[in-house]
């Protein structure tokens, strides 16, 4: 008798529990602190979104679940920029413990073993794998997503990285892992649309993607340097000195995860 | 031959066997060392048959010890299905909770290990790590949860309803994965339901004791004297029979009975447990006694959402244990930065135990050693 009194004030408790993480659940794009990786994590009331994941599943799942309430374990796309460990790696563990919907990925082929262990997981667990490209559009009730490259496989692995404008409230640029061919194609097809509030920096803040025109066309309010310990100086100081004149700087390493609410 | 004596001769054969061992791995000259211990048996009970099969005994342990990799026991396979069901179970967890409670919840309930080395770094610091070990304790407490759950089905008779929950438990103990821990926890779990439910005849609590000892060194002769966590479970069971039921009595004062119980309990498989950890690791957390006493309560009724998962494996009984999994989380965050070690004189804890042990040797005559070697 006790143990069920006791079992019906549980369930009482966690159903007060859903109802007030349901109450505080915001509209938020998060760009997450994964060490030397990638990862920004878009949520609305309806529809999470995860831009790349970063290498060490523990730091990427922890953080997302600091975010996300406790019985919502799905995520409707699954965005991997392109196949380097450092954007990719985690997603073993993401597709083991949340319901991906959908992955989404650059066109060009890889023969990283891990890479295409994971495309075979996903088509194990019939996860439909779409192909993104120059042009591709997704609008959700809230976000709408602008896929803006690649529009050609490109000879460097880099210069493929899937680039996503995002536009909500306020519009955000991701731009994986691109360095000069891609940000100039980019800047010659559609400058335009690069203007974005809140600006993903291009390879950790690698001196190989620096480029002051691409900068002045996105006027950034505030750059986000996603970056860990590393052995390749990311980010060098030649983008830090560069940016300081465009707009602020956030670094995930120092400042940690950045939450811009909706 | 009275039941007495048997019990006596059960008790020192086996030690004899274990003590063989020991002299074995210890010492160089137990072949002289052996023959010295049938001596000083022989002085004490003035028993010449029963020294020489003491000897006997002795003689077989150290032979045992020393011939042990060359005999092959046969090998236990775990079925692939229950193996299979365990995957799914860890899977069907992993997706219903977030990453520090799901993995708190596999550590109590399967005994997994942490993935993350942040949060396990807080359970070693708050002294709370032992709840992800597979241990007897969570054997009982498995075992209890059958048992009791067995009794709504009114059908049952007590010895079916028995019998059922060993054979659940022996289902959880496979599904724990039978390796060399997990037999242990599950010798000791099963001595541990035999004295606490009291079924049937209770035996010696000394020759309980020995006997999970015999039965280890028959599965691997060394296990006792390499293994930190054997000897620490071992010692935590001492403490359990032995010094439990008199510190109940200190704490009559404590008028709710569960907690009365849980606290004595901890209480003496820590200060059993103490010694050995000041022995090899030089110091201790006194802050962890506080922690324990937090989250121990609450531990059953984890063990009892788990059980429940066991059969109905759907998220929402595991979101029923996200609240307590929570509470177990933050006490283990804030005893996280209340370490606070220190060292305690050698002497010091010598004097502790001479007290303790004078003190139980008062309280359970019953089990003082009486021999009546002389009668045949």
């Amino acid at each position: 008798m006790r143990q069920l009194i006791f079992i019906l004030i549980l369930i009482n408790f966690v159903i007060y529990l859903i109802i007030l993480s349901a109450l505080r659940d915001k509209i938020l794009v998060a760009f997450l602190d994964v060490g030397q990786g990638e990862g920004v994590l878009l949520k609305d009331k309806k529809n999470i979104f995860l831009y790349d994941t970063g290498k060490y599943p523990s730091l990427t799942i922890k953080e997302i679940d600091k975010i996300l309430p406790f019985y919502d374990r799905k995520i409707d796309i699954l965005f991997l920029s392109h196949p380097d460990k450092d954007h990719y790696f985690a997603s073993f563990e993401i597709l083991k413990r949340y319901n991906v919907r959908i992955i989404g990925i650059s066109p060009k082929k890889s023969n990283d073993t891990h890479y295409n262990q994971l495309l075979n997981l996903a088509r194990q667990k019939k996860i439909p794998i779409l192909v993104f490209g120059r042009g591709d559009k997704i609008f959700d009730n809230y976000f709408k997503f602008f896929v803006l490259h690649p529009e050609k496989i490109y000879n460097k692995e880099n210069d493929n990285s899937l680039v996503i404008k995002v536009d909500g409230k306020n519009s955000f640029l991701l731009t994986g892992d691109i360095e000069r061919e891609a940000i100039e194609s980019l800047i010659s097809c559609c400058p335009r649309f690069l203007k974005a509030d809140y600006f993903l920096v291009p390879h950790h803040g690698s001196k190989y993607s620096l480029n002051e025109k691409f900068y002045s066309l996105i006027q950034p309010k505030l750059s986000i340097i996603q970056v860990g310990s590393n052995f390749y100086g990311h980010p060098h100081r030649e983008i830090l000195e560069a940016l300081k004149n465009f707009s602020q700087i956030w670094r995930t390493d120092f400042q940690k995860t950045l939450i811009v609410p909706q | 031959m009275n039941d007495l004596l048997i019990a006596n001769l059960f008790f020192f054969l086996s030690l004899g066997f274990i003590l063989g061992i020991g002299f074995v791995f210890y010492f160089q000259l137990w072949f002289l060392l052996n023959f010295l211990a049938s001596l000083i048996f022989y002085l004490r009970f003035r028993n010449l048959k029963f020294s020489l099969l003491f000897l006997f005994f002795l003689f077989l342990g150290s032979l045992y010890s020393l011939l042990r990799e060359e005999i092959n026991l046969p090998s236990i396979q775990i079925p692939s299905l229950i193996k299979n069901y365990r995957l799914f179970l860890e899977e069907k967890i992993k997706t219903s909770l977030p990453f520090s409670q799901e993995n708190l919840l596999r550590g109590i309930f399967l005994g997994s290990k942490f993935d993350d080395k942040e949060i396990k770094d807080a359970f070693v610091n708050s002294g709370l790590i032992h709840l992800t070990a597979v241990s007897g304790q969570n054997f009982t407490i498995m075992f209890s949860i059958f048992y009791e759950g067995l009794k709504y089905l009114y059908f049952l008779t007590p010895n079916l309803i028995f019998y059922l929950s060993s054979f659940l438990i022996i289902f959880f103990v496979l599904l724990m994965g039978f390796e060399g821990n997990v037999l242990r926890a599950g010798v000791m779990g099963f001595l541990l339901i035999l004295v606490k439910n009291k079924f049937g005849r209770i035996p010696l609590k000394r020759n309980i004791l020995v006997s999970a000892l015999f039965l280890f060194s028959l599965f691997s002769p060394n296990l006792i004297f390499k293994d930190i966590g054997t000897q620490l479970s071992f010692l935590a069971i001492t403490g359990i029979f032995y010094l439990s039921p008199i510190l109940e009595k200190r704490f009559s004062f404590i008028k709710n009975n569960f907690f009365r119980k849980t606290f004595s309990e901890t209480l003496s498989a820590q200060i059993f447990t103490y010694p050995l950890i000041l022995y090899y690791f030089g110091n201790f957390n006194f802050f962890s006694l506080i922690s324990n006493f937090l989250v121990l309560p609450i531990i059953p009724y984890v063990m009892t959402l788990a059980s429940l998962f066991l059969f109905f494996p759907v998220k929402y009984l595991a979101w029923l244990s996200f609240p307590l999994l929570t509470y177990i989380l933050s006490v283990a965050k804030i005893f996280n930065n209340f370490v606070f070690y220190f060292k305690i004189p050698l002497l010091l804890v010598v004097l502790v135990y001479f007290l303790i042990s004078l003190e139980i040797y008062y309280q359970s005559k019953d089990e003082a050693v009486d021999f009546h070697f002389n009668l045949d």
